[in-house]
């Protein structure tokens, strides 16, 4: 269905070359995962197939590409709009119209497909979305999830025959990304479509998966089926580096495989039962917040909030989307909207936003390091070496809008550690960033903990709390739902369990590390 | 089949804008107040009964608002600037004296009834087309205004709607900018424990609030032309060259014609023949250069294969509604030039009652009628569902 | 130039604070014959009423030409909405809002709500006693009256392009010209006098029209918001 022919991109202001003779052919109907470290051409792959990557990005492209037997090379994406779907990371930014309905028609509006034709197909793709009750609202009422699901259905109604995602559920919950996941997976197996799904938190979309196409930083690209491709990748879901740690064949893919694999290592821990490692004992307190109210005009969203934030602890605040994560923390910072509550800290309290790269306006690198400098009252490249600490390969000149998000992250967090705040408070740390660079974030926390600050996490990646931190915060429709040491609130709860926890159930361990360990 | 005809649906847009314009029409060439207030009463009866829920119908206070507005001001202009002219003096302001050479120039004074009137019928005058127009717009959602234009224009409708969509995403943007720029200040203060400036706080609005909004709403548009075009946006048909010329001609020559028939409205030359108060030339051009400017439309749109999801139908109540505006005007105009004109501007020198005759009663019970005779509007809430019902 | 003098004055400007003159002039017919008074005559030309010559006596120091046109006529001149009483539409109720003008091939009703065309309009002349009329060079509301002078009101109809013509009637006592005695005040056709005091039938239907038309419409939007 989809064959690339020695497909070669770069921009033209420097020479490097995101993809580099890449060939590979993927099948009608087949479920292809695109996974590649941050900053590899995976967007590029994908922006390829329906040339959106030459015509709105820009840069050069040399090569072949064949979809559906027909030579696509050339022509222009609105000509492949019956051929190719596209839906983006933000559907938000991609509505045209302000309601489901037209939202859903637009694009054969646009085809010139005769009206009864357009009405049998809106309905059909509305139960096939399952928003069927959703028809008339207005699209910046919906839920993330819901809004993902309608930019899925606004391209499938002129029933294209690949469907192309990239990262759709980056910017939402489990919950909302497991029913876009379950929704991509019908599609394939229902309709027959070819999709191409780029995902950094594979875990979840893995057992769906055909075959796999990763995407190396050189730019060259491998293609086989799935556990070939993962036993060599550099990324690696937690479950699969268990199984490649304990020696499993086949490698597991889905939490029932991998219980099955170790249920005799299970036995023996039934008899035997692991050393768990010892709880983290917390410092003193730094931060008290007492009665945090933050009341918006139309909802409430923290309802009278207490919390204590210990020196040397990283504290992760779950919950689902919308639940008043990051209004409380900008409470507690000082700087967001604060209706009632008393915060009381022993020094400075610094926060990451959402969205890092706001905090970012000079034109370089250097530039943000050095106003950093002069903010904090520190000598002249303080934060440039810091920043060196968390990214060795950071290119001083680049523009800090050109960076990828890991490296945006960095930028801040080392501008804002120079500042030597006793609290430091990340909001969603974790969204657009791969395993690799999750990982290097997660040394960085480890380390300002180390340090004697108290670290505070809003996620919802539960595989990054398991492993940085020792508390975890659990909040839902404003209130502290439940709050206790990480491996208790992790290891037993359905939802917000990790891979490893679920394998190893009942006992409660959280990472591949400590399995290991405990296995041995 | 009457049941069938009165099921909710949405009206044309155009019907509702052919309506509110005829009536505004007519209500600008009379100054009797009962009548322009029964035009108000008229208008507003009909938009509260057939306007939707979509958030453009329920601004139509904000029109009212601003009628009276108008109208307070105009009277308020005439009190403090001559409001003396006239027998009956109502009351006495102190007047405040000004130089000798902007004489003739009183502020304040004497305040009499007379020029207050003056006031309060030029105001109400305009008041009226203002709300007829507020009435027209929310009585025909806007969007579906612009979907109903003919497909030449169809870039310009999409311009619109795409703009109206860009002014919240601009607010929120800069929302989040002025969140960040509040924490960036309390950071740095916090740092060097709230001592000097430094160069980061000194920095303009400019760096630390319009870049980032800027660049926001680039990203987002970027994204919304990618969005459009993956949707096959763009796929307009190619005209011939003969084509285009032909059509850009009739256009012109079109829009010429009209610009020539506007000046033959206002400034009145009183050249041709005239057939019971229609000057035919006048008319002549009005016809000529509508014809020629929809033919080119046309033209222009002939090669576009754009459908429309859920098109507005032109039905017989529309052509009702736009009857009951035209019928109203065609009343006042024919008691202008033929039959009696003195109840349609009631003389406030020598004051007199202002009366509704007959006439206007009737047209106005006519231009009420749409609230009746028209379907319902459709609306999004509180629609039962027919789940369990098989 | 006439268009600049009326609109500057009149409807914005006010008469120069002689709003209370309480010295009641009286107003006889005929010309003037002692050097104190002012002579109004009115011109009605092409409209086909017949001349108002009227002596008014009385007036106040400085009166305006206004003034003198009220005395003279019993009551006030109709104003435009658009300028306010201060430029002339209709004097006696002419030319009235049924009067079918002839400009230039078609034809044109005087509705005063704007300033009247240059074609049909209500020229203001003022001469001294035995002297030749002159085109005011100000407004009714700003042009002291001349005691024993004349104040002069013409109708130009659709003159071509010469300028308005004065009144017909020269401005000396011994022009032994028509001198009606004419009624008081010829009101406009179909308009009810306020005098009376009594309110016209079409006004309480006007008014209860406008009351129902509001009540209905309270009513709709009750039923909207509880529906």
């Amino acid at each position: 269905m989809i064959r690339f022919e020695g497909v070669t991109f770069r921009y033209p202001s420097n020479d490097l070359l995101r993809l580099d003779g890449v060939s590979f052919e993927i099948e009608e109907g087949e479920l292809c995962l695109v996974i590649g470290p941050t900053g590899s051409g995976k967007s590029t792959l994908l922006g390829s197939v329906n040339n959106l990557v030459p015509r709105f990005t820009g840069g050069t492209r040399t090569g072949r590409i064949v979809i559906d037997d027909r030579d696509t090379t050339m022509l222009h994406t609105r000509e492949l709009a019956t051929t190719v779907g596209y839906v983006g990371q933000d559907p938000l930014a991609g509505f045209v119209t302000d309601n489901v309905e037209e939202e859903l028609a637009y694009s054969m509006e646009q085809l010139g497909f005769p009206e009864a034709e357009m009405r049998r197909r809106v309905e059909e793709t509305l139960d096939l979305l399952g928003i069927a009750d959703l028809r008339r609202r207005a699209l910046r009422t919906l839920s993330g999830g819901q809004q993902q699901r309608v930019a899925i259905g606004s391209v499938l109604a002129s029933s294209p025959k690949v469907l192309v995602l990239d990262e759709p559920t980056s910017a939402l919950d489990p919950i909302a990304a497991e029913e876009v996941l379950a929704l991509i997976s019908r599609l394939v197996r229902d309709l027959g479509t070819t999709v191409l799904l780029a995902e950094h938190r594979m875990e979840r979309v893995i057992e769906f998966a055909d075959s796999v196409l990763l995407v190396s930083p050189d730019g060259s690209v491998a293609h086989g089926p799935v556990r070939d491709v993962l036993a060599t990748a550099p990324i690696r879901p937690p479950l699969v580096e268990l199984g490649i740690s304990q020696g499993w064949e086949p490698l597991p893919l889905t939490i029932r495989e991998g219980r099955r694999l170790a249920a005799p290592q299970r036995r023996t821990w039934a008899e035997h039962p692991p050393t768990l490692p010892r709880p983290f004992a917390p410092g003193s307190v730094t931060l008290t917040a007492r009665g945090i109210v933050v009341k918006y005009p139309s909802v409430v969203a923290v309802r009278g909030v207490d919390l204590d934030l210990h020196r040397g602890q990283v504290t992760a605040l779950m919950g689902r989307n919308g639940c008043g994560k990051s209004s409380l923390m900008w409470a507690i910072q000082g700087a967001g909207n604060k209706s009632a509550g008393r915060v009381e800290s022993a020094g400075q309290v610094s926060l990451v936003p959402q969205t890092a790269s706001d905090l970012l306006y000079l034109a370089s690198v250097e530039a943000e390091c050095a106003a950093g400098d002069a903010v904090a009252g520190a000598a002249a490249g303080t934060t440039m070496a810091l920043l060196r600490t968390l990214v060795p390969t950071i290119d001083a000149d680049a523009h800090p809008r050109d960076l990828s998000e890991g490296q945006k992250i960095a930028v801040v967090l080392a501008v804002e550690l120079v500042g030597n705040p006793d609290v430091v408070l990340l909001d969603e740390p974790t969204r657009g960033l791969d395993y690799a660079a999750k990982a290097v974030l997660g040394e960085t926390i480890q380390r300002m903990a180390d340090d004697g600050r108290a670290v505070l996490i809003a996620t919802h990646d539960v595989e990054m709390a398991a492993r940085v931190c020792s508390r975890v915060v659990v909040m839902a429709e404003g209130e502290i739902v439940s709050d206790g040491p990480a491996r208790d609130v992790l290891a037993s709860s359905q939802l917000l369990a990790t891979q490893v926890a679920k394998v190893a159930n009942p006992v409660p361990l959280l990472t591949v590390e400590e399995y290991d360990r405990a296995s041995r | 089949m009457i049941k069938r005809y009165f099921l909710p649906r949405p009206l044309h847009p155009f019907a509702w804008w052919g309506f509110a314009l005829a009536i505004a029409v007519a209500a600008s060439t009379t100054t009797n107040p009962l009548f322009l207030l029964g035009t108000i009463a008229v208008v507003t009866l009909v938009t509260l009964a057939r306007r939707g829920d979509n958030p453009w119908a329920k601004g139509y206070k904000l029109y009212l608002l601003l009628g009276l507005f108008v109208v307070a001001f105009r009277v308020a202009f005439r009190v403090v600037f001559g409001g003396g002219d006239g027998p009956t003096v109502l009351f006495t302001l102190p007047e405040i004296p000004l130089p000798d050479f902007v004489r003739g120039i009183r502020l304040l004074g004497p305040v009499s009834l007379e020029s207050l009137l003056y006031g309060l019928y030029d105001g109400l005058r305009l008041a009226t087309m203002i709300i007829c127009v507020g009435a027209a717009n929310s009585l025909a959602n806007p969007k579906r205004l612009l979907a109903a234009l003919p497909s030449a224009l169809y870039e310009l409708g999409t311009i619109l709607i795409v703009s109206f969509s860009v002014f919240p995403q601009l607010g929120e943007s800069f929302l989040r900018v002025m969140r960040v720029r509040k924490l960036r200040r309390r950071q740095s203060t916090m740092a060097d424990g709230g001592g000097r400036k430094t160069r980061r706080e000194r920095l303009g609005v400019v760096e630390t609030i319009i870049i980032p909004v800027l660049s926001d709403a680039l990203e987002r548009s970027i994204a919304l032309a990618a969005s459009m075009e993956v949707r096959g946006y763009g796929r307009s048909g190619v005209a011939t060259g003969r084509e285009r010329l032909t059509s850009t001609a009739a256009g012109l020559g079109g829009v010429m014609l009209l610009a020539v028939w506007s000046y033959f409205l206002l400034a009145r030359p009183g050249i041709g023949p005239s057939v019971l108060g229609v000057n035919l030339l006048e008319a002549a051009l009005l016809v000529g250069g509508v014809a020629a400017v929809v033919a080119a439309l046309r033209m222009a749109g002939r090669h576009v294969r754009r459908t429309r999801y859920r098109r507005d139908r032109w039905g017989v109540a529309e052509t009702l509604t736009v009857a009951c505006g035209l019928v109203m005007a065609l009343i006042v105009h024919y008691l202008r030039v033929i039959g009696d004109p003195t109840a349609l501007n009631p003389s406030i020198t020598p004051l007199v009652w202002p009366t509704l005759t007959f006439p206007l009663l009737a047209a106005l019970v006519v231009a009420a009628l749409p609230a009746f005779i028209t379907p319902p509007p459709s609306l999004t809430a509180g629609r039962p569902t027919m789940e369990g019902v098989s | 130039m006439r268009r600049l003098a009326a609109v500057l004055l009149g409807g914005l400007l006010a008469l120069a604070g002689t709003a209370g003159a309480h010295a009641a002039p009286a107003a006889t017919d005929g010309h003037c014959t002692d050097g104190a008074s002012v002579t109004v005559v009115v011109d009605f030309q092409e409209l086909d009423e017949d001349t108002i010559i009227r002596c008014v006596r009385g007036l106040a120091d400085g009166a305006t030409g206004h003034e003198a046109l009220v005395a003279a006529l019993g009551e006030a001149p109709s104003g435009t909405i658009k300028d306010g009483p201060g430029f002339v539409c209709r004097i006696a109720g002419h030319p009235a809002a049924d009067t079918d003008l002839v400009l230039g091939g078609s034809t044109y009703r005087e509705d005063c709500v704007v300033t009247p065309p240059r074609e049909a309009f209500w020229s203001y002349w003022h001469a001294s006693a035995g002297g030749d009329w002159t085109y005011a060079s100000f407004g009714i509301a700003n042009r002291e009256v001349q005691p024993g002078g004349y104040e002069g009101w013409s109708f130009s109809l659709d003159t071509t392009g010469s300028g308005p013509v004065p009144p017909r009637s020269l401005p000396t006592a011994s022009d032994g010209d028509t001198v009606e005695p004419g009624g008081d005040g010829r009101t406009g056709s179909g308009s009810e006098p306020a005098s009376d005091g009594e309110v016209p039938m079409g006004t309480v239907a006007g008014v209860g029209f406008v009351g129902a038309a509001a009540l209905a419409g309270g009513v709709v939007w009750w039923r909207r918001r509880e529906g």
